[in-house]
């Protein structure tokens, strides 16, 4: 890295953390000016009882349970979404069947489902995870299938000419073309599966940072309400963080107009 | 490599060409004959959209024509081959995902040539468009002038008896067009291809080509004229000679554009 790019990252990180801090200094002010604290509580009581939370080992495994249910579904789906939307992409007849279907069905939120997948499916972790699968593999096939379709038109072109078969061009050129849109269903498909688990979970669980949110209700603990969410908003951020940074260092040469590689 | 251009092929002809989009669309071309000599630099000139890509399309085998018929080396072309490689104007026909060198060999991978083997070819023809050095680099970190260097190098790597260049410098700054033209006549002299190059351009119809194919404005486009370039090389883009022509062709090229813009008139 160079000096000033190190210097605008250090620009730009102490902008996030300047920001934070204000965050939770408004947040205490507010918190202990509140008129029923029980209601808002604030960082500090968070805090103190994420810790004890975390200690007594119920935080570790709320957290284990989620994030093996996304990990479960995200994946499951993803490769269902690729495989789809390749077939989608690359057979017209095929594309125009499930398309109405596609069209549909991404507008049903998973939480629609949640009912009548109980119903089939009970209670347990397979339900959780078909509607995490569910989630997941429209936006990936529809990103994929869209890639699919859009290759540049000369690339084919060109591959023709330099003799490859239809099979050639599929593997060696519209795949790798496709990986960038493949990417982005992807991570557009992991910010919605957050929501998708903790809405399962509220409903019918008794693990799952969902459950351990809808609990503080029982209890009235408000903080254990907002060591749910708080826990929950780093996890998206620092898994989407993680998705994007391997797949730009493994990936890189696939990024869709891509300049080089990216740090 | 490139010397070795393979005695057969080479020569092209267009036998009454039609084409028209679907079997009811209006005739893009109509009744479109040309002879080009093999190893001939002939570089086709007409007003935009008069349907010069569409001619070069039919010849790399991307479009069927309507009626007549496409021979090159006397055989009947059926559909794209890899004796007849096209650079196109967009360097998007480049895979972005593969290095320049990569980009280069992947028509030999699908040869089955050796990765060594293939590996040498094309690192010697990158060089042969002066690109040595830029093996490593992707499409996206090269300048567009870069790009359809390496572009060259793609077809030139496949001893390709016949290259269709579809207005390849035409988004280019001037000063890299110029240079592009200059090293490309070298290489068509020392590679000894048949070449059909499409422009709009008359400076670089005069400037490349031996003979120039002046397009009639379309709909219904053929050729209007055939100009024999009977200049030395290197040609001096600011001799007398060359001001001449370039007068008498651009005294050809207006008249159709102006057609074409009358009928665009009418359209109105």
């Amino acid at each position: 890295m160079t000096a000033q790019a190190m210097r605008q990252q250090g620009f730009r990180l102490s902008g996030y953390l300047l920001s934070v801090t204000v965050v939770l200094v408004v947040w205490q002010y507010l918190s202990a000016r509140a008129i029923i604290p029980l209601l808002f509580p604030s960082p500090a009581s968070t805090l103190t009882v994420g810790l004890k939370l975390l200690r007594s080992g119920q935080l570790g495994s709320d957290l284990q349970a989620s994030l093996i249910r996304i990990l479960a579904g995200f994946t499951l789906g993803s490769a269902l979404g690729v495989t789809a939307g390749v077939f989608m992409g690359s057979f017209r007849a095929v594309g125009l069947f499930f398309e109405p279907y596609l069209q549909f069905l991404r507008f049903l939120p998973a939480l629609a489902w949640i009912p009548p997948v109980m119903l089939w499916l009970g209670t347990g972790e397979r339900s959780k995870v078909a509607l995490l699968v569910y989630t997941t593999v429209f936006i990936v096939a529809l990103n994929t299938m869209v890639g699919v379709a859009s290759v540049p038109r000369n690339q084919l072109r060109a591959a023709q000419s330099f003799g490859l078969t239809r099979w050639e061009i599929f593997h060696m050129v519209k795949i790798p073309a496709t990986v960038s849109h493949m990417l982005t269903g992807m991570r557009l498909a992991m910010g919605n599966c957050f929501m998708t688990v903790v809405a399962a979970e509220l409903v019918a669980s008794d693990s799952g940072l969902g459950y351990l949110i809808f609990s503080s209700r029982q209890w009235m603990q408000t903080e254990l309400a907002f060591v749910g969410i708080t826990i929950l908003g780093l996890l998206g951020l620092i898994s989407d963080r993680i998705f994007h940074v391997t797949t730009t260092r493994l990936l890189w040469r696939y990024a869709r107009g891509q300049t080089g590689r990216v740090a | 490599m490139g010397q070795s251009d393979g005695d057969v092929g080479g020569h092209i002809q267009f036998h009454g060409i039609d084409f028209s989009y679907g079997p009811s669309g209006p005739l893009i071309i109509r009744d479109f004959n040309l002879g080009i000599q093999r190893r001939e630099f002939f570089t086709l000139l007409g007003p935009s959209g008069c349907g010069k890509t569409t001619v070069l399309n039919i010849l790399a085998g991307f479009e069927a024509p309507t009626r007549g018929d496409v021979l090159t080396g006397g055989q009947t072309i059926q559909g794209p081959h890899r004796d007849r490689i096209v650079i196109f104007q967009d360097p998007d026909s480049l895979y972005p995902w593969l290095s320049a060198l990569e980009n280069v060999e992947f028509p030999l991978r699908v040869l089955g040539v050796s990765p060594a083997d293939r590996r040498a070819r094309a690192r010697e023809t990158l060089r042969l468009v002066g690109l040595q050095g830029h093996d490593a680099k992707h499409p996206g970190q090269l300048s567009g002038g870069m790009k359809q260097r390496v572009q060259l190098a793609r077809a030139l790597v496949l001893d390709a008896p016949i290259l269709l260049m579809d207005e390849p410098f035409g988004a280019l700054d001037a000063q890299t067009r110029q240079v592009l033209q200059e090293e490309l006549v070298q290489l068509s002299m020392r590679t000894q291809r048949t070449i059909l190059f499409i422009t709009h351009d008359i400076h670089e119809a005069i400037f490349l080509a031996d003979r120039i194919g002046v397009m009639t404005a379309g709909p219904e486009a053929s050729i209007k004229e055939i100009i024999e370039v009977e200049l030395p090389r290197p040609r001096s883009r600011g001799s007398a000679a060359f001001g001449e022509l370039y007068e008498r062709v651009h005294r050809i090229l207006s008249d159709e554009v102006r057609r074409m813009l009358q009928g665009e008139d009418s359209l109105l």
